[in-house]
């Protein structure tokens, strides 16, 4: 990765690394919504502007990317982070989309586009992968919709909101499968 | 006119007509993400219980939704 790759930019978006100065309460705000953190990680903790600085300090440009996704005008909207298994080239893709307002825009199928190209063409990665929990329907609709492959289903691997047991859907996408997509014309 | 058919056509708030046999969750646009709620909703009412994990991730094409209707109603 070099600072030149960023940002990577599709038709509404903007994504670039985020640094320490992007933990601001806008961005807190978001891990204190229990609507936004319903099926992210985030839920189980307290989250503070502290903790976030950590979060963007955990990955650092080579096993790690935490790339921001920006509006045309500026505004932080969500984040993807991707984590790297170097001698394996395998990427783990997670995303947020902290800003309701941009729900139901079809912001993930846009942007990850843009970090999927990248991943496999800049980083060479040979396979993403990703997972969420099996009530998140609308991750799934995003999965499905963009082509990726689902690779098992993890039950009962986690705790929702409410306490109860409920089953992690994984998905993967192939270098070779993306680029036979992206060969095929398919924009996302 | 197949029962899956008009559960995507009101999903999605299409005519019937505009569903064609192939359609899909990649090749339909008005298939978008709010309109899949719909169409999972309106499968869990007419089968009268939810969808099991494995259930939703095949709901993917009309296809899928109608064998998923005639499976259940096999059963």
């Amino acid at each position: 990765m070099t600072v030149s790759d960023f940002p990577l930019r599709t038709a509404h978006y903007d994504l670039r690394p985020l640094v320490s100065a992007d933990a601001t309460p806008h961005y807190l705000g978001w891990l204190n919504d229990p609507e936004v953190t319903r099926y992210l990680e985030s839920r189980h903790g307290k989250n503070t502007l502290e903790t976030i600085r950590a979060y963007i300090a955990s990955h650092d440009g080579t096993s790690g990317y935490l790339l921001g996704i920006f509006t045309k005008a500026g505004e932080h909207v969500g984040n993807f982070s991707l984590r790297i298994d170097k001698p394996n080239a395998v990427g783990t893709l997670g995303v947020m989309i902290g800003e309701r307002s941009h729900w139901g825009r079809q912001v993930i199928l846009e942007t990850r586009a843009a970090v999927l190209d990248w991943a496999f063409g800049r980083l060479g990665l040979h396979k993403v992968c990703g997972a969420c929990l099996a009530a998140n329907l609308p991750a799934i609709y995003n999965y499905r919709r963009q082509g990726w492959r689902h690779e098992g289903t993890r039950r009962e691997q986690a705790v929702d909101e409410g306490g109860s047991r409920v089953d992690v859907v994984m998905f993967g996408m192939l270098a070779s499968d993306w680029h036979k997509r992206r060969g095929a014309g398919r924009s996302a | 006119m197949s029962h899956a058919r008009e559960i995507l056509a009101r999903a999605f708030d299409i005519p019937c007509a505009d569903v064609p046999q192939e359609a899909s969750i990649e090749n339909l646009a008005a298939w978008d993400s709010l309109g899949h709620l719909r169409v999972i909703a309106a499968i869990e009412e007419e089968l009268g219980r939810h969808l099991d994990t494995d259930e939703v991730l095949t709901v993917i094409d009309l296809a899928s939704i109608e064998q998923l209707l005639n499976g259940s109603r096999a059963a």
